[in-house]
């Protein structure tokens, strides 16, 4: 079998009728010889141009019936559009709105996220290691009372806020000895104390420190803490979790971060602001 | 394509300012005249607020959104005004819109013969230029029917014209 097909009828010349040059001239049928078909046949030539002539015609003519609308047409700027204008500034839009709602959904997580690294702060300051040979923070009690964080500057803490009483009362407990001196000038690694009010146990006019760090200011009141308790001995002499130094406040003094040691035994000292009055220092102990 | 896809606005509006002049007039054409601009809007939006098509099929997408568009104001026009009476509209606007002249008043009655297919087969042909198969993917018809169809209404519109003296240039 041989494949006739895009062939004539195979026993003459093709015929072109006007359906099929329609057809060809619009691209709709492939007629791969007639353009030599034409340009034998003067005849066939003519058609085939007036065709091409009245299908241009057709096409203009539609085209004419619409014309196309002038350049203002799509300009997007003005109330023509109102309903595209959406669409066109969507980003401008959406992206504060897609911030504020990622906001809203994140705000909460961040609030918890933000308490969770201060919580995590507080933790690490707390279990932070001791410094070797620092009385004051030895004489941290294990519950956490009280301590101070800025090791080795000697200087008090700075942060001023008020402590439960009961804590500090904690913190007294643990010790014999409570009294309120003024510091006297240091000497080598060791700073006297002179007594002015006792508010717990026996205690000597003048009580001898010694200053592991930086002697304490000279002419301020401190209240001392002195002879720790033999059940406190133990938490005393092991590392203890402490506290960091925000643990002031102005009616007791500040807790000085220093290494003080009276009679070989940890010492806590807090410093007082310049000026307080000694009868006016209104210590709990029980 | 991709920035349309991703609905970045400028590519919106590019689409918008390629395309909008042929979309009004292929409205036009297929009969609905009044309030064009609207159906104009609501064909851009629903493109805006599809899922735009791969690039190989988009343009036969995109016409049949404007096919479909201009059928359904003119289901709901057709109830107030007959064919003849719109495409007087169109003659009208078209003037109002823009240098050309006006339709010539035999081509107007011929293509108020033709049927609605055939006229949007013409319209997507002479202002859109479409290739015959996304003619057949806008209209959703096998390409013979769009061969079919635009012959047919090439051949009315040719006799119409011939009916009435047009001249043809030579």
């Amino acid at each position: 079998m041989t494949d006739t097909r895009g062939q004539s009828d195979g026993e003459g010349p093709p015929v072109y009728d006007d359906d099929r040059l329609l057809a060809f001239v619009l691209g709709l049928e492939d007629e791969p010889g007639l353009p030599a078909a034409a340009a034998a046949d003067p005849e066939l030539d003519a058609r085939l141009a007036a065709l091409r002539a009245d299908v241009a015609a057709v096409g203009a003519l539609v085209q004419s019936a619409v014309p196309a609308p002038d350049e203002s047409y799509t300009d997007l700027s003005g109330g023509r559009w109102s309903g595209l204008h959406g669409f066109f500034e969507a980003p401008a839009r959406t992206g504060p709105r897609r911030v504020r709602r990622w906001w809203r959904a994140l705000a909460p997580v961040a609030a918890v996220l933000a308490l969770a690294v201060a919580i995590g702060i507080v933790a690490v300051n707390r279990e932070a290691p001791f410094s070797p040979g620092s009385a004051a923070e030895m004489a941290q009690p294990a519950d956490g009372a009280e301590a101070a964080d800025d090791r080795g500057s000697g200087a008090a803490a700075t942060n001023a806020r008020e402590i439960a009483p009961e804590r500090l009362v904690g913190q007294l407990d643990q010790f014999a000895v409570v009294v309120l001196a003024r510091a006297r000038r240091a000497t080598d690694a060791s700073q006297g104390f002179l007594v002015v009010r006792v508010f717990k146990g026996d205690a000597p006019s003048v009580v001898e420190l010694d200053v592991g760090t930086t002697p304490v200011q000279e002419g301020r009141l401190h209240l001392l803490m002195l002879d720790p308790l033999a059940a406190a001995e133990g938490a005393l002499s092991a590392p203890a979790p402490t506290e960091p130094a925000v643990e002031d406040d102005r009616r007791y003094g500040r807790q000085l971060a220093g290494s003080y040691t009276y009679h070989g035994a940890p010492a806590v000292v807090r410093e007082f602001d310049a000026g307080v009055d000694p009868d006016a220092v209104v210590i709990p102990v029980p | 394509m991709d920035r349309l896809r991703r609905k970045q606005p400028e590519a919106r509006a590019e689409l918008f300012r390629l395309y909008a002049p042929q979309v009004r007039r292929i409205l036009y054409l297929q009969g609905f005249c009044e309030e064009v601009d609207d159906a104009v809007q609501e064909v851009f939006i629903k493109v805006y607020r599809a899922e735009i098509p791969h690039e190989d099929v988009f343009l036969g997408w995109f016409y049949r959104v404007i096919l479909n568009t201009g059928r359904d104001h003119g289901r709901r026009r057709r109830t107030r005004y007959g064919l003849m009476d719109k495409l007087q509209r169109i003659s009208t606007e078209a003037a109002v819109d823009g240098p050309s002249e006006p339709a010539d008043p035999a081509l107007r009655e011929a293509l108020a013969t033709l049927t609605d297919e055939l006229r949007e087969c013409v319209a997507l042909r002479f202002f859109a230029d479409l290739p015959l198969d996304e003619i057949a993917r806008a209209q959703d018809v096998p390409v013979g029917t769009v061969k079919s169809r635009l012959h047919g209404a090439v051949k009315k519109l040719r006799a119409a014209l011939e009916e009435r003296g047009y001249e043809r240039e030579r």
